[in-house]
């Protein structure tokens, strides 16, 4: 009976912390100034959020089973969600997307004369240094 | 440190515990920095040159960096084998953040590899 209380309140609380910190990811999204901080706030929702709930669920209806199935998930989870963000922030930067003015240094911007040029012409690579190369 | 094939496990195990400790911290740093009402991100993006390493270990490198919600990869550049990474708390010292992610280069590479980098001096000699 108490150890079901316990299983309860702490799978609950997993889900509800999950659950807030989606709601800030999406929070984010509203305040933040550019792409890029806002991929980066997707992150915490993607990674930390989701994982939190995918914990909850897994505490709530533990067998062995279940655990393997929620690592499984979990790195699934974070593979894909980093890759996702990778190709959203290298095609945001190819569709002209610039960083908000108070990103300092931009090494980047440094780097490229004409970003969307350079970085169409090659599948291989990206930038504009290898050209020299 | 040992760098024997034997001791991968370990090392890849240490890489594990320190990437969930780090995924989480700065889980939640990012969090923080979103719901404190009128803090704005200092966010910058800096160039690091990457060591050599296989196509497998680079994929796994970009995804460790972008897991990990302040920093996010925005461009490769494979022949010139360097990357440019977005960071959310910059402010204004890049090299304290290009020092952070060559350390997670060289912790990634010392949990992957059958041989950590260490031994490359004893691989020299025959």
């Amino acid at each position: 009976m108490t150890a079901d209380l316990v299983v309860t309140i702490s799978g609950s609380a997993l889900l509800i912390l999950g659950a807030f910190i989606i709601a800030s990811a999406a929070i984010g999204l509203i305040k933040l100034p550019d792409l890029y901080t806002r991929t980066s706030a997707i992150g915490t929702a993607a990674g930390l959020g989701v994982a939190l709930i995918i914990v909850g669920v897994v505490v709530l209806d533990f067998s062995p089973l279940n655990v393997v199935k929620g690592v499984i998930a979990i790195a699934a989870q974070l593979l894909t969600s980093s890759i996702g963000s990778f190709a959203l922030a290298r095609s945001g930067y190819l569709t002209g997307s610039r960083p908000v003015a108070t990103t300092i240094p931009d090494e980047l911007a440094a780097s490229t004369a004409s970003p969307r040029d350079r970085l169409i012409d090659d599948d291989e690579s990206f930038g504009d240094d290898s050209a020299t190369s | 440190m040992t760098t024997s094939p034997w001791s991968l496990p370990v090392r890849a195990l240490a890489l594990l515990g320190w990437f969930t400790k780090q995924f989480i911290v700065t889980s939640v740093q990012v969090s923080a920095l979103i719901l404190t009402p009128g803090r704005q991100p200092q966010p910058g993006i800096v160039r690091v040159d990457l060591d050599e390493m296989s196509d497998a270990e680079l994929t796994l490198l970009i995804a460790i960096i972008t897991i990990t919600p302040d920093t996010l990869v925005i461009a490769v550049d494979r022949r010139a084998r360097a990357m440019f990474v977005h960071g959310m708390f910059v402010a204004g010292d890049p090299e304290a953040f290009r020092s952070s992610l060559l350390d997670t280069q060289a912790r990634l590479v010392r949990g992957v590899r059958w041989r950590a980098p260490a031994s490359h001096a004893r691989e020299d000699t025959p």
